[in-house]
Parts: C-alpha cells; sequence; structure tokens
C-alpha cells in the first residue's frame, strides 16, 4: 500500500516507516500538514496516517481540509494521536476521519495490524 | 345673666378648676345681685328687706373667698394658707350674718332700705378689702410675669373685669353705713358681665365662646318666641278676659312650634354672616378618618385633610411641610392659599421642637412669638409666610412634618375646640404620612433592589466566566500534559517493541533481556500516564461518558478472550461461561467497563501463581453481578480495607509485584459508581484467593 504519514515528531513518524516498510510498503513522511496537502493531490496515497497536534496546520484543519477533497473516498484517513479526549475523538470522527488510534497504546506491529498492513491482508 | 354665665362656664369644663371656682364666684355674684333686687323690690316691708339683705350678704361673704380661689386656680398654684384662712372667716361671717351683730334695723332712703351694719359687719369689710387688696396685687404681679400675648390680654380682662366689680361695687357697702348714696353701685355687676363677655369672645377665656354662640342662638330664638306669644297673650287679656284658658294652651302649641323653627333659622343666620363654623368635631374626625383610611398617596392625603380641615376651620391657607431631619429643615410639600411655591424651605429649630412640638400639641405663632424663644428665625420665617398655627405630626417622638394654618376667614382666633381637633387628627395624619412616606420608600427601595441585583449579578456573570476561563485552561493542560508525556512514552515503546521483534536484527541474548527491561518499564509509565490522565480527569468532572445499552457479557468474554493467553502463559485456568439465558441489557461506557474488567481480571492472574481464576455473570434482583474468583494469594483483613484507595497496593504483595501504580482499582471504583454501581472485594485471607466484584444496574 502506498502509505502517507503526516507526523512532525521525527521519531515517531521514523518509527512507523521502518516498521511499515518491513512489512513492504510504500510509506512517505510529511512533517506537517500543508505539505502533506500538497503531497496528496500530486500522489494518491490508499492510506493516511494523521497527527493531530502539529504547528503551522494541525490534523483537525487537515482533515477540514481533506472534506473537499474529491478523491476523498479513494483512501482512508486514520488519525494517530496521543490525544485521547472523547470530544476530540468525537470531533474526528465528524470531521470524517475513518478511525482513531492512540499512539502509546500500541506498538507499531499492534498498529501495522489493526491497520490492516499486516502480512494476513496484504 | 351672670348666673347663666356662671352656669356655663362649669359645664364647659367641669373639670377646670379655673371654671369651677369662677363659677362659684359668679354664683356668690348672682346671689348678691337678686338678694339685692328682691330686698328693692319689697322695700316696704322691713322684715323681709332685712331678710334679703341677709340673703345678700349669704353671698357677698363667700366672694372674698371664691376670687381667691379663683386666683390660685387662674395662676395655677396650689391652694395656701391664705385660701384656707378665707374660708374659714367666710364662713364664720356667713353664720354671723344671721344675727343681729352683723347687720341691725334698717336706713330708710329715698330709694329704698339697707340694713345697718353693725359689729361684725365692719370685720367683715375689713376682710373683704383685705383680700380684694391681696387679689389685685397678686394678680397684677402675674400679669406682668406672663409672656403669652394672649394670656396677657385673657388677664387683662380679668383685671378690669373684677377691678370695675370691686370699685364700683363695694360703694355698694356705704348704705350700709349711713351713706345714702343711689345703688348705682349694682350696675356694676352690668359691667362685669359685659366686660366679661367680652373676654370671652375675643380672648377665648375659659373658653366659652362656642356655647356662648350657641346658647346666643337659643334664647335669641326662645326671647323670638316668647315674645310674640306673650304679647299675644296679653292682647287676648285686654280684649277676651274671658277665654282666658283657651287662649293659654293654643299659645302653648304655637310657642313650641315656633320655637325649633326659630332656633333654626338664627342657626343658618349666625353661620352664614358671623362666620362662626359651628362644625361637629366628632363628624370632622370621622370623616378624615375614613378618607385617611382609604388612600396610601400622600397627595391624597393632604387633599382630604385639607377638604376637611379647611371646611371645619374656614382657613385662609393651609400648607403641609415635611421634616428633613438630614438637612434639618421643612420642606413646603402642599399648600392652598399660601402665596409660596412648593419646595419652599425653612429651617427647623432644636428648641422650639423640645420646647413646643415635643408635647404633640398645636401652637400658634402668638404664642410663640411672647414666648421664651419669640427671637427664633423660625418663628419670623413662618410668620413671614401668613401662618398662625402650625400643628406638628409625630409619630412616638419622630417628627414627620407640620400642618401649618393661616388665619381664619372669619378674623376669629382658634379657639381650643379647634385646638383639641387639630391635636386629635395629628396623630391620624401624621400616621397616614408616615405610611405613605414608607409607600414610597419602598417603591424606591424596590427599583434600588433591583438595580443591585443586577450589579450582582454582573459581578456573578464576570466571576462565572473567569471560572469557565479557569475550566478551559485546566482541559487545554490536561490535553497538552498528556500527550506531551505520551509522545517520548510512544517512542520508548516503539523501537524497544521493534527491536525486540528483532526488526533492527538480532541482538545478543544480554541486550534482548535489556531491552525488554526497558520496555517492561515503559509499560508502567504509559500506564500511569493512563491512570493520572483519568484520575485528573474524573477529579475535575471532564470524565465523559458514553452510555450506551449492551450486552456485559459481549464485553467480558472480549476481555477474557485478551487475556487468555496472558493467563495460559502463566499455566493458569482462565473459566468463563456466557450464560445461558440472555441477560437484561446495561447502559453502561463500553470501553471504562472493558478497562475495569481488564484491571480486576489482570490483577487476579498477576496475584494467582497457579490454579485458575473463575469470571462469572449473573442476574441479581436489578442489577447484574460480575465476580471473578482466583485461587492466588489472597487480601489481608487490612489490606481490604485500603484496596480501593488511591496509590494503594497490598502491604504483602508489594515485595512480589511492583509494577502496579496502585491506581487501578481506584479508578475502577470511580468507574462503576459513576455507573450508579458498586465494587467490592472479598477474601479469606492470605493464600487463600480473593474474589472481586461489581455491580451494574441493568437499563431500565
Amino acid at each position: 500500500m502506498k502509505i502517507l504519514i503526516i507526523e512532525d515528531e521525527k521519531m515517531i513518524a521514523d518509527m512507523y516507516k521502518v516498521q511499515f516498510e518491513l512489512l513492504g510498503h510504500d510509506v512517505t513522511v510529511s512533517a506537517n500538514g500543508a505539505e502533506g496537502l500538497i503531497y496528496l493531490e500530486m500522489n494518491k496515497p490508499d492510506l493516511l496516517l494523521l497527527d493531530l497536534m502539529m504547528p503551522v496546520m494541525d490534523g483537525f484543519e487537515v482533515l477540514e481540509k481533506l472534506k473537499d477533497f474529491q478523491a476523498r473516498d479513494k483512501f482512508r484517513v486514520c488519525v494517530l494521536s496521543n490525544l485521547s479526549q472523547e470530544a476530540q475523538v468525537r470531533k474526528v470522527l465528524d470531521l470524517g476521519a475513518n478511525d482513531f488510534f492512540v499512539k502509546a497504546q500500541f506498538t507499531p506491529a499492534e498498529l501495522a495490524k489493526k491497520l490492516g498492513l499486516t502480512d494476513e491482508n496484504n | 345673666m351672670v348666673f347663666l354665665i356662671g352656669i356655663f362656664v362649669f359645664l364647659k369644663n367641669t373639670k377646670s378648676k379655673v371654671n369651677f371656682t369662677f363659677a362659684l364666684h359668679a354664683l356668690a355674684v348672682t346671689v348678691w345681685l337678686f338678694a339685692t333686687f328682691m330686698m328693692f323690690y319689697q322695700k316696704n316691708n322691713i322684715e323681709s328687706v332685712i331678710f334679703w339683705d341677709r340673703m345678700v350678704y349669704a353671698g357677698v361673704v363667700f366672694v372674698p373667698a371664691f376670687m381667691y380661689h379663683f386666683y390660685l386656680a387662674y395662676v395655677n398654684k396650689r391652694n395656701d394658707t391664705l385660701l384656707v384662712i378665707a374660708y374659714i372667716l367666710s364662713l364664720s361671717f356667713l353664720f354671723l350674718s344671721r344675727t343681729d351683730y352683723f347687720v341691725k334695723d334698717v336706713f330708710t332712703y329715698k330709694w329704698g332700705t339697707h340694713t345697718k351694719a353693725q359689729f361684725f359687719h365692719h370685720l367683715f369689710v375689713v376682710y373683704f378689702f383685705t383680700y380684694v387688696v391681696i387679689w389685685f396685687t397678686k394678680m397684677y404681679k402675674f400679669y406682668r410675669s406672663i409672656d403669652s400675648l394672649l394670656k396677657k390680654k385673657q388677664t387683662k380682662y380679668i383685671l378690669y373685669d373684677f377691678l370695675s366689680l370691686f370699685s364700683i361695687g363695694s360703694l355698694a357697702y356705704l348704705p350700709a353705713y349711713g351713706f345714702g348714696i343711689y345703688p348705682f353701685a349694682y350696675l356694676a355687676g352690668l359691667f362685669f358681665v359685659l366686660i366679661l363677655a367680652y373676654a370671652i369672645i375675643n380672648t377665648r377665656l375659659m373658653d366659652i365662646r362656642l356655647v356662648f354662640r350657641q346658647s346666643t342662638v337659643f334664647l335669641s330664638s326662645l326671647f323670638a318666641t316668647v315674645i310674640p306669644v306673650f304679647t299675644l297673650r296679653y292682647l287676648v287679656e285686654l280684649y277676651l278676659p274671658t277665654a282666658l284658658y283657651w287662649p293659654e294652651v293654643v299659645m302653648l302649641v304655637i310657642a313650641a312650634s315656633l320655637f325649633p323653627v326659630l332656633k333654626e333659622k338664627f342657626s343658618r343666620f349666625a353661620n352664614r354672616y358671623l362666620f362662626t363654623s359651628l362644625y361637629d368635631s366628632k363628624f370632622v374626625i370621622r370623616e378624615l378618618t375614613t378618607a385617611l383610611s382609604a388612600t396610601l398617596e400622600t397627595k391624597r392625603i393632604y387633599q382630604s385633610v385639607t377638604d376637611s380641615l379647611v371646611d371645619a376651620l374656614h382657613s385662609k391657607s393651609i400648607s403641609f411641610w415635611q421634616h428633613v431631619p438630614e438637612k434639618n429643615n421643612y420642606v413646603l410639600d402642599f399648600n392652598k392659599g399660601l402665596s409660596l411655591k412648593n419646595q419652599f424651605k425653612i429651617r427647623a429649630s432644636k428648641n422650639i421642637f423640645n420646647n413646643y412640638f415635643i408635647f404633640s400639641k398645636a401652637v400658634s405663632i402668638e404664642e410663640l412669638k411672647s414666648g421664651p424663644l419669640k427671637n427664633l428665625a423660625f418663628i419670623k420665617d413662618f410668620a413671614v409666610a401668613g401662618i398662625e398655627v402650625i400643628v406638628p405630626l409625630l409619630i412616638k417622638d419622630k417628627l414627620i412634618g407640620l400642618i401649618c394654618f393661616g388665619p381664619k376667614l372669619s378674623g376669629d382666633i382658634y379657639n381650643n375646640e379647634d385646638f383639641d381637633l387639630l391635636h386629635v387628627i395629628s396623630a391620624q395624619v401624621a400616621i397616614a404620612l408616615e405610611n405613605a412616606f414608607l409607600y414610597e420608600e419602598t417603591k424606591q427601595f424596590n427599583l434600588k433592589l433591583s438595580d443591585e441585583i443586577d450589579k450582582a449579578t454582573k459581578d456573578l456573570r464576570a466571576a462565572n466566566e473567569e471560572l469557565k476561563n479557569l475550566d478551559r485552561a485546566k482541559s487545554e493542560f490536561i490535553s497538552i500534559a498528556s500527550h506531551q508525556l505520551r509522545t517520548p512514552l510512544t517512542v520508548i515503546k516503539g523501537y524497544g517493541s521493534m527491536m525486540l521483534e528483532g526488526s533492527f536484527g538480532a541482538m545478543t541474548p544480554a541486550i534482548n533481556e535489556n531491552i525488554k527491561k526497558i520496555y517492561d518499564s515503559n509499560e508502567r509509565l504509559i500506564a500511569l500516564v493512563e491512570d493520572l490522565l483519568n484520575i485528573s480527569r474524573i477529579e475535575s468532572g471532564k470524565l465523559q461518558f458514553n452510555f450506551e445499552a449492551c450486552q456485559l457479557e459481549d464485553i467480558i468474554s472480549s476481555v477474557v478472550e485478551e487475556l487468555t493467553v496472558p493467563a495460559a502463559n502463566k499455566g493458569l485456568k482462565l473459566i468463563w461461561q456466557t450464560p445461558a439465558e440472555k441477560l437484561p441489557a446495561v447502559n453502561i461506557d463500553k470501553g471504562k467497563i472493558r478497562q475495569v474488567a481488564i484491571n480486576i481480571i489482570d490483577n487476579a492472574i498477576k496475584y494467582t501463581p497457579k490454579g485458575s481464576i473463575e469470571v462469572n455473570l449473573k442476574l441479581d434482583g436489578d442489577q447484574i453481578l460480575f465476580s471473578s474468583v482466583d485461587t492466588g494469594l489472597g487480601i489481608s483483613h487490612d489490606d481490604l480495607v485500603n484496596l480501593f484507595k488511591k496509590f494503594s497496593r497490598g502491604e504483602h504483595v508489594s515485595l512480589l509485584h511492583t509494577e502496579g501504580t496502585g491506581l487501578g482499582l481506584y479508578v475502577g471504583k470511580m468507574m462503576i459508581e459513576a455507573h450508579k454501581g458498586r465494587i467490592w472485594a472479598e477474601s479469606a485471607g492470605i493464600d487463600n484467593g480473593s474474589q472481586f466484584y461489581f455491580t451494574l444496574p441493568i437499563a431500565k
């Protein structure tokens, strides 16, 4: 799968990149929302992993922008965040995200499984 | 006539000593005059002359005593020895006058006869004149000492009155001594009456003016009836001597029917042309009371009072002044007839208040002007405004205001009856006005109150805003804190797990082992952050619950599934059987309850070295009961008590398992209780296993 990770913490982004690449996927990392959106336009990934707390443009804004995407239904958006407030989860889902995961709860391997990226689903 | 006046005076005020003594004096004089008259009438009969003359003296002997008594009452002094002596002497002379030692035989003069004076008569004359002199001296001294103009006037008349009586009347003694003076002295009696009448009318003396007027009305109508009747009778007698009895009866009938009519006519005449306001005080008071009780508006009160009082008293003007204690002045609130504008102010005077107003009696400007405080600007101000009478309105000792009256239209002065009326009314008006003022104050207060409430709520609203801001800040802090803490924890967990999975290549066993330690420790940290976050949310009321109806067995099933492997790894049996009968649904936050179940079962696995853990769900009344029974280390009694408290870990087990944060069960308790359920644990003691339970109410 073509995966785009929009995450400003380099260490975390790289962590997932390594894991998913190990599983044979094509992973690109974008450090902020604006960059990510541009990439999204140009290359059509199958999965977008979106962090919420980012400078310049945060995850919520990206989701807003994504609502206007014509090709929106062609890919999945999963929010990966360390925020876990009920209200935020709801907001994210209302804005059109397909799923929400708390990073600290899963190892990259577990996350891959949850996202359907492991061998069984590949 | 003298007698009548005496009677009226007495009747007017039976309580007043002044009136009483005056009446006595009048009585004595009457006796004197009457007897004298009789004496002359009978001048041809010596016996009767002597008899009547003695009668004369019966009256005269008391004159000094009564006179002196009258003086004492008039100047308000107590009875003194002089009075006692006077009475004693009078009485003795009374008895003596019966005897021949007093008068005897007669002198015959051309105009009539008079008894001859004897020994005791001389003594009597001495006594008489001594007291006369005493009386005049004292009376004159009193006259000089009076400040009140009114009283001075009254006293002046009394002095003149008695002066005329005695100077001329005393000459009546002369015939007893052989002086043949024509007894015009008895005219002194007439003068006495006339001067007295004048005093009564003009100076409110003994205040029988009203009675005087009423009786005048009565008498004039009486005469008006009697005279024609008698004339008629006389004519009939003259021309029809035989028909004597019939005319009498007819006459009486005519008189009886004429009299009331004529009285009415005279009364109205007196009222209209003489401006005499013969009003009925009781009627005025009743009328005013009714009017006052019907309103709470100051304007109305003023109007009602004006209407009834001006009608009764015929004053030229009436004005109401409100007392303003803070500014120490009186403010004109309402007036009819005064040429002043409203809100006109006059400075109050403490002296006037303390000396006059506090007694709640109306006071006339005249009185004030002749009183000790005559020079106060206060008096001048009111006098200049054309005010003659001031009525203070008091409630207890508080002065509410004044009602002021200008002079009467008829020019009369305000008499005692008027003052009495004003006194009674002032109390009523004071209360009515006080109520009206309080009512207005209440209305004002209500306005002020709503202003104050607005202001207070403004403060509250501001405080509320503050709180809301604070709340938001707290939320933000929790979010950010948790996020910031989790980020590095995620990194450690991520790379740690990947290393252990061999994603970066094989590791030596030693490295592997140590990486594991790091990883495990990190897991504890993550759990701790999770717990702290939850607690923080619970305690600030921010923990949101997402209640939905669901089947508890589904949740427990999934939890058991998740924990089967860890349990198996320890060689423990995790027993769970979905209940055969479907349980009623529960309204819960799935995630939270799941967490609680995981906590409990996970704990059970942790603290059970070998054996089994049995998980059960069953319906218990209107609750669903979850139970987890293990064959583990058990819980001591002391630990049991503190089990669900914050940061508690079993004392006994802390040596063995140090990973727990001590928050798990506390959070669990919060969660269950938020669902209105109950959570508890039981244990038979160390090494005897433990049982954990919680209940959840079924969905209604």
